[in-house]
């Protein structure tokens, strides 16, 4: 396992995105004020937290960003195995390349969230600051070290996970 | 209204601690609507929740906060707003974050034996009583957990300075595709660039839960990402006339990344990239001479 080596790059891009200014939440910046740093003794000049579940299957995005940007937060719900996509440009010819893993852990499937960066190297949300090899890896990193990979999704104990599925 | 060196103000330490374990109890900073959780517990969700919206979907790579150029202002401006809850907790209106010179403690025989993880200062965090309670399953769900604190310390090595160096030493601040492939400053301190992988392998370095998306969960999260604000400020002086980039005029598909943009946030503020290129007026650093800034 090593630090991840390159990239998650290139992935198309087809659709534009929505954008989004400040003005898009209806308030003005607070930054001056936030850098001005006035005295904050007094809770009342600090931010409300938000009020949400934060252990939802969906937990609420903020309010500006589901309304700005609903393509975005779509994708972040989405259920079920991720997609990678990478496009190569060799000798004149645009390659496309899908990669998606299916993953059961003790015979059940589990949405176990993996990508793959333009080197091939694969890498999760879960440990974002490095890559891995393959899914082998990854898997058996997560498993290994993440006190909490197989809560809601295996019984626990020892596991079998079961990689492969590129497409 | 100086950010201090913690290894080297044992005052600014003992503050850190207190003030950490103040926002951590529910009883005295709850977060609304969640019981059993606290202030610093949303933090530690605002930091995963900013990863798992990919900028924009179509793409694997680039998150609201990670891996594209909002990386350095979307982190200052989750580094003031724990600043200012801090200073509500410690009652101390001029108490500002401290920060971990990984690099000075990369010059140690045995980095794991510096000062910092004493029981007195970070290791408190590793004892019964600091309990994590977010984490993150395998699926990216964020669930809710009641354990200590894992830490692994020493997997691989901490920045050096010469490293840190190089990076001062690029004057462009990002570049296209903006996102983990791309040249220029940024993603040399981000750490997808150059041999050091600076920020990077310093969250891997400290192993355990500085490894995961819900990296917040260890205090020395602040003190890590204080110090790569301070090599951010000090690039900022080495090289004034560099722009922030991308320009406002760019691409919608690099939508949360411009300088007018919104940063990810769950604050009824909008604070943009651009908010927060100057911040002399809320805190400077006691010292930016190692990074050959007032040479």
């Amino acid at each position: 396992m090593a630090n991840r080596k390159k990239t998650r790059a290139a992935a198309r891009i087809t659709t534009p995105a929505r954008s989004v200014a400040k003005s898009a939440t209806g308030k003005l910046p607070s930054a001056p004020s936030l850098l001005a740093s006035p005295p904050l003794r007094s809770r009342r000049l600090l931010p409300a937290l938000p009020e949400l579940d934060p252990f939802s299957e969906h937990p609420a995005p903020p309010a500006w960003v589901e309304r700005d940007f609903p393509s975005y937060v779509a994708h972040e719900h989405a259920t079920g195995p991720v997609s990678s996509v990478r496009v190569l440009h060799v000798a004149g010819h645009s390659i496309e390349i899908t990669t998606t893993y299916s993953v059961s852990i003790d015979g059940a499937p589990a949405p176990v969230h993996m990508l793959v960066d333009t080197d091939g190297q694969v890498w999760s949300h879960v440990c974002p600051y490095r890559t891995f090899p393959n899914a082998t890896e990854l898997l058996r990193y997560l498993v290994e070290h993440v006190p909490e990979a197989l809560t809601g999704i295996a019984a626990g104990g020892h596991v079998h996970a079961h990689v492969g599925g590129h497409s | 209204m100086i950010r201090k060196n913690i290894l080297l103000d044992e005052a600014v330490g003992t503050q850190f601690v207190e003030g950490v374990l103040a926002l951590k109890d529910p009883q005295r900073f709850p977060w609304p609507g969640n019981t059993g959780l606290s202030i610093y517990d949303f933090f530690v969700f605002w930091h995963a929740r900013s990863m798992m919206l990919l900028t924009p979907p179509e793409q694997s790579d680039r998150n609201a906060a990670h891996s594209g150029p909002a990386f350095l202002p979307w982190h200052r401006y989750l580094l003031l707003r724990f600043e200012a809850y801090l200073r509500e907790a410690t009652g101390d209106d001029a108490f500002r974050l401290p920060y971990w010179d990984w690099s000075a403690d990369a010059e140690r025989t045995d980095p794991t034996q510096s000062p910092l993880w004493w029981n007195t200062l970070l290791g408190r965090f590793a004892q019964p009583g600091f309990e994590v309670r977010i984490g993150m399953n395998a699926s990216g769900r964020l669930v809710r957990v009641s354990r200590a604190l894992v830490r692994q310390l020493g997997a691989g090595t901490l920045p050096a300075r010469a490293d840190v160096l190089a990076a001062l030493a690029e004057p462009t601040y990002d570049s296209t595709p903006f996102n983990s492939d791309s040249p220029g400053f940024r993603n040399l301190l981000e750490g997808w660039l150059g041999p050091a992988r600076i920020h990077n392998s310093v969250h891997v370095w400290v192993g355990g839960d500085m490894q995961f998306a819900t990296s917040p969960n260890d205090p020395v999260f602040y003190l890590h990402h204080c110090n790569v604000d301070r090599i951010w400020s000090a690039w900022q002086k080495r090289w004034p006339s560099s722009p922030y980039l991308p320009s406002a005029d760019a691409p919608e598909e690099l939508a949360f990344h411009r300088p007018n943009d919104a940063l990810y946030s769950f604050f009824d503020e909008a604070v943009s990239p651009a908010d927060m290129l100057v911040h002399e007026a809320s805190y400077s650093y006691d010292s930016l001479a190692d990074l050959a800034v007032g040479r």
